[in-house]
């Protein structure tokens, strides 16, 4: 069954249009929400007037942050975050007023109704002018006196990097920029809330972590946790743009359905989803390498900015990943990163896929194909001869000691596309054309699954499972299907463990009243977390169906074939048919001060490589041919797996390549799709290959790791690398448009 | 708020009706509908002309083609005479929109619509076509290069609407060129474009035919270069002088799509390589 | 305004003005909602729908224009199957699906699954027109529709593998 072709049971439901995301649902007495937001960047709020609003014959009621029954903060980590603004709007599109109405129609044109009047604020947008001591002050509470807008700064020592230098025999130093990215899921941000009895408030909606969502909201309401219940919805993307700001939604939501006595949708339609919700980290990275003549690696020196906004939301979480994963797959003796997120008076920056790493991977990718040129060293061998192996130390100094596949998928990457041939093809295309030119990228990449060392109190998951009395197996679990196939996954693994058909046993959506707090579904954890948390379950099932088998005189190897049997015997007797599961990461602990220790219980693995064209006359670069090779350890679906690839690839080229936001003023300049441009299917390239080495990890279920943001993650340093490549040219801002490509050019 | 809708089904009552305050011709609705809502339009009547007949036909009419202004570009697209003498057309549409917008949008609309990015207006203008323009006082014929007036406007009058545009066939002898530079590869819009006509042999070149898109507040012919260019052998200095006009020839805007400074280059350079083309036949 | 039209192959009368979609007239009132909104504007497809035959987006489509029209959605497609899925087990029976809905879900074609009714019914447009499409005809027919999940490849896959299951059927 563990990498076993089996087709996914919401696959059926999906292609047939019946599977039921949030807007699809509807309750008795529904009433539509819209969100009264900031039109300014920095500002007091002087006078709200919402009496036009509450007279259209259709609004039902109105909500201001007075009213708020519980505390007026969007719980993440720092509540910083109101879930209404009170005396001050510190980005455009922060939520003010809400209002619910019988229909969505005169719920937005109620919206336009309301009126605020500003005292205008001075404001800041970019990270570094916010870094300035007389920045206007964004956060609160300010950071510091010298820096007030310091949300977070956190750093890593290891060794001596003047020492490591000084050992070097070449040093490259280098700065990068990226922009936003919008997570672009196809469905919007959505939830309902539906007042229940006893004063209970259930959340259906689209999101990754119902804990969040139901901690969130028992805040805001005032609520114990007890009486928040979330159901997820089928769930249309996610990418980490589901992680926080569903927090937020079930948060307005359910003051509007407090405050009605009635349910209430709330769902964004794709401009106030693309202005107002959270996006990749805009950065700035300054890098240093040193290498010895042999290409080993000396030191490294990085300093790193990421732009937040507004509030915190998950930033320290993001800003830390990006540290943990700025040295890069590598062996390195001497390390000092320092990292730093900054508050603007924009839209709150928060999880995307990578989750702060991508940036910096940009960074150190770069790097390396910078210190082979040179070195004169080719830019396969020089990843070859300095990835990390069992034994050696990370740059945080921990000493890993199974599961590292990343000299495998590099050498593997380089076989499947016939790396050195290929160079040569490519520099005879180049020799013989006039006005286009192809470049071959390459890009490796670690990834730390889990939570990690600052929130160990986080991985953890349940699953509950039953027998039911004809043998078929009920489990819920805690950790979310948003596309990428866990509930598969999952199934799998039981089916694999309790030796009992796939198709009889049925994994429910997350209800949060079903399973205790299972953490979010994020950090590629799903599969591993709530798979670890299946065997647990399971194990303990299977101890009582043996004995119950036993009891029947049934030999263990009939009970799988015999399994209905037993279950009516369990029935029959009035025996327990339900176990509980439970999962918690291996230990792992970090030092603040130093930024040493145990980050990650496993890291997985990858290595692509990219083949691009460049037009030279219009700066357009087109991507070829892709190879992408992963550890991340025992693949427990191949299709689905390669699928997680292929759309991370995907992803990633939008990000290298298209993928951006102009900001004017603290204003965000694409309202749509049609200014905010994604991949199509002409964009992918014509062929990808996708490959797995499988380096076992001993703690995961059946060997497993994780997957879900490790392609995003490569690929788009193997196509920015295949662009720089073709052009012979620095490329060291985001994304390469046309524009940018051909100043590269000239 | 509180619009009407009505099916037209004749040219007269369109007429009757285009006097009308706030009346607006909807066809494919892949324009209007969009700014409807978003509120940049509010029209209080739309006429829906999809479905009158008299705007649905292609006709060739001697040496012209005349296309009703309800053709869909699906429908230009599988048309027998377009495929054969307006190959340009063809390759120009299929890179319009996608299949579900060419469905429902028309080579009319697109007119209207007056973007600076209309990608159909550059074929159009180097095919010298006309619009037909229909009014209650008669009919009245223009060139296409005549009709846009800016941005977002034509020459249309109050009561008047676009009735059919009339393509001359080009002499066969003229090959088709055409280049849109978008940030991806389908359904984007024009950073930049440039279409050609052009006729050579060896290095000699008998007629060329240049438009470009979103490089000015119309999409627009390059007559400069063109006047240059006819009749003359490319050479070095040719190809430096027709980057040279180009180049002089557009008055692009920053957007957030690119530069002007970006736009005229890219234009300048797609005009010089057109003519490197033709010295490395 | 009152307006007819066929819809899954039944006709239906329904009372509508000309600030309604045909999206919202197909999820809101005839609760069709396995045909989704993913961005209004015509950019991503997934609320894509046959008019007359055609692949269209249903969100720029005014609800008026339909009236006279037939409309086919994807809740109308599995009972256009002639053959039935091979692959429902552990399902109540009802579950039949279209080849091109087979071959989705066999290809592994389907992720978050919202952008996959727009995908299906413009890959039904494209195979009743042309039913050996080459790849740059399946390109063509779905440049139009947005998917942020998949990377596109097990799409373009499961289009081949349904023209070939729909040849086989015919």
């Amino acid at each position: 069954m563990i990498g076993a072709a089996v087709l996914r049971p919401d696959a059926i439901d999906k292609v047939r249009g019946e599977a039921r995301f949030v807007d699809d649902l509807a309750f008795p007495g529904m009433l539509h929400a819209a969100v009264i937001r900031g039109t300014v960047p920095h500002a007091k709020i002087c006078k709200l007037d919402l009496k036009s609003v509450s007279k259209h014959p259709r609004v039902i009621c109105t909500l201001t942050a007075n009213e708020i029954p519980g505390e007026n903060v969007v719980h993440v980590i720092y509540d910083d975050q109101p879930a209404l603004a009170d005396e001050i709007v510190r980005y455009i599109g922060e939520p003010i007023a809400l209002l619910a109405a019988e229909d969505r129609t005169s719920a937005n044109q109620a919206v336009k109704l309301a009126t605020i009047n500003y005292e205008e604020l001075p404001a800041v947008f970019d990270s570094l002018s916010a870094l300035s001591p007389d920045a206007p002050t964004v956060a609160v509470p300010a950071a510091t006196e010298k820096a007030p807008n310091l949300f977070n700064a956190m750093r890593i020592r290891k060794g001596d990097v003047a020492q490591g230098f000084a050992q070097a025999d070449v040093i490259v130093e280098g700065e990068y920029h990226t922009g936003y990215q919008e997570h672009a899921y196809l469905e919007t941000q959505g939830a309902i809330a539906v007042p229940e009895l006893n004063g209970a408030m259930a959340i259906y909606g689209t999101m990754q972590c119902p804990f969040y969502v139901q901690a969130a909201v028992a805040k805001v309401l005032g609520l114990p946790l007890s009486k928040v219940r979330v159901i997820q919805t089928a769930t249309g993307g996610a990418f980490g743009g589901k992680e926080d700001v569903p927090s937020l939604v079930a948060c307005l939501a359910a003051l509007l359905a407090w405050k009605a006595r009635r349910s209430v949708k709330l769902v964004f339609d794709r401009e106030e989803d693309i202005l107002t919700t959270s996006k990749r980290h805009p950065s700035i990275v300054r890098y240093k390498s040193g290498a010895k003549a042999d290409g080993t690696l000396t030191a490294i020196e990085v300093d790193f900015v990421y732009n937040a906004g507004a509030y915190q939301t998950l930033s320290p979480a993001v800003l830390w990943r990006g540290l943990m994963h700025a040295a890069g797959p590598y062996r390195i003796p001497h390390v000092k990163i320092d990292g730093r997120s900054v508050a603007t008076n924009t839209v709150p920056c928060g999880a995307f896929r990578g989750f702060g790493s991508p940036q910096v991977i940009f960074a150190h990718e770069s790097q390396m194909d910078r210190l082979a040129e040179r070195l004169g060293i080719d830019r396969l061998e020089i990843r070859r001869r300095n990835a990390l192996q069992i034994g050696d130390e990370t740059a945080t100094k921990q000493r890993l000691s199974e599961s590292v596949g990343v000299l495998q998928t590099i050498e593997k990457a380089g076989r499947l596309a016939h790396w050195e041939e290929r160079l040569r093809k490519v520099e005879a295309f180049n020799a013989a054309s006039r006005d286009r030119r192809r470049g071959l990228g390459i890009s490796s990449v670690m990834y730390g699954v889990g939570l990690g060392g600052k929130a160990p109190f986080l991985d953890k998951a349940g699953a509950y499972m039953k027998l039911e009395a004809d043998g078929s197996i009920g489990i819920a679990v805690g950790t979310v299907e948003m596309g990428q196939g866990l509930t598969t996954a999952l199934t799998q693994i039981a089916s694999e463990a309790l030796s009992v058909p796939f198709d009889r046993i049925h994994l429910a959506p997350v209800d949060s009243s079903r399973v205790p707090d299972s953490g979010p579904t994020v950090a590629s954890r799903g599969t591993m977390m709530s798979g670890l948390a299946i065997l647990d379950a399971a194990a303990k099932l299977k101890e009582r169906i043996r004995t119950v088998a036993k009891d029947l005189h049934i030999p263990k190897n009939e009970i799988p074939s015999r399994l209905k049997e037993i279950a009516q015997a369990f029935f029959m007797r009035n025996l327990d048919p339900a176990v509980e599961g439970w999962a918690q990461g291996a230990p792992v602990d970090w030092d603040e001060e130093t930024g040493l220790g145990n980050a990650y219980f496993v890291y997985a693995y990858a290595t692509h490589i990219a083949q691009v064209e460049v037009d030279l006359t219009t700066g357009e670069a087109s991507v070829e041919d892709f190879v992408a090779v992963h550890d991340s350890g025992r693949i427990v679906n191949h299709q689905l797996a390669s699928g997680q690839v292929e759309g991370g690839i995907a992803q990633g080229l939008g990000f290298a390549l298209m993928e951006d936001i102009p900001q004017e003023d603290g204003r965000l300049m694409t309202t749509g799709f049609t200014t905010y441009r994604i991949p199509t299917i002409r964009d992918i390239a014509a062929d990808t290959k996708v490959a797995f080495v499988e380096a076992l990890y001993s703690a995961g279920p059946f060997g497993a790791k994780g997957l879900g943001e490790v392609p995003l993650m490569a690929s788009h340093t193997a196509v920015s690398r295949a662009v720089a490549h073709a052009l012979g040219a620095a490329v060291n801002t985001y994304p390469l448009s046309p524009e940018r490509v051909k100043g590269s050019v000239a | 708020m509180g619009q009407q809708y009505l099916k037209v089904n004749s040219i007269e009552e369109l007429l009757v009706n285009l006097d009308k305050p706030g009346a607006m011709v909807l066809c494919g609705g892949t324009d209007l509908v969009v700014k409807m809502r978003s509120g940049l339009l509010s029209p209080e009547l739309l006429l829906d002309i999809s479905d009158l007949p008299e705007l649905r036909e292609i006709r060739n009419i001697g040496s012209k083609i005349e296309i009703g202004a309800a053709v869909t570009q699906s429908e230009l697209l599988a048309s027998e005479i377009v495929r054969e003498r307006l190959p340009l057309l063809i390759t120009v549409l299929s890179q319009l929109g996608c299949v579900q917008i060419r469905n429902r949008g028309t080579l009319g609309g697109n007119l209207v619509n007056a973007s600076p990015a209309a990608d159909s207006a550059v074929p159009l203008l180097l095919f010298d076509a006309e619009v037909i323009l229909t009014g209650s006082q008669g009919e009245r014929r223009l060139a296409v290069k005549d009709f846009f007036r800016g941005p977002g406007k034509t020459a249309l009058s109050n009561g008047e609407f676009l009735r059919a545009v009339l393509i001359p066939l080009p002499n066969p002898k003229l090959s088709p060129f055409f280049h849109k530079i978008g940030r991806r590869k389908a359904l984007t819009i024009a950073i930049a474009s440039l279409g050609a006509l052009l006729h050579v042999e060896g290095d000699l070149i008998h007629e060329v035919r240049l438009a470009a898109g979103s490089v000015a507040p119309t999409p627009i012919r390059l007559r400069r270069v063109e006047e240059r260019a006819n009749g003359k052998r490319v050479t070095a200095s040719l190809i430096e002088e027709a980057r040279k006009l180009a180049r002089q020839s557009v008055s692009p805007i920053d957007d957030i799509r690119a530069s002007a400074d970006y736009r005229r280059t890219v234009i300048a350079d797609l005009v010089a390589h057109l003519f490197e083309g033709v010295l490395h036949v | 305004m009152r307006i007819q039209f066929i819809v899954n192959g039944r006709q239906v009368e329904r009372e509508t003005n000309a600030e309604t979609r045909l999206l919202d007239l197909l999820r809101e009132d005839l609760h069709l909602t396995g045909t989704k909104e993913g961005c209004g504007e015509g950019e991503c497809g997934a609320c894509t729908v046959l008019l007359d035959g055609r692949a269209v987006n249903s969100c720029l489509v005014l609800a008026p224009q339909v009236d006279g029209k037939e409309v086919l959605t994807i809740e109308g497609l599995a009972p256009l199957s002639k053959s039935h899925s091979r692959h429902s087990t552990g399902r109540a029976k009802g579950d039949e699906l279209h080849p091109i809905q087979q071959a989705f879900v066999e290809k592994g074609a389907v992720q978050c699954g919202f952008c996959t009714p727009g995908f299906i019914m413009s890959t039904y447009a494209l195979l009743e027109e042309n039913p050996s499409p080459n790849d740059e005809e399946i390109l063509s027919a779905l440049e139009g529709n947005l998917c942020r999940c998949t990377g596109y490849t097990k799409i373009i896959e499961a289009v081949r593998y349904a023209a070939k299951l729909m040849r086989e059927e015919r």
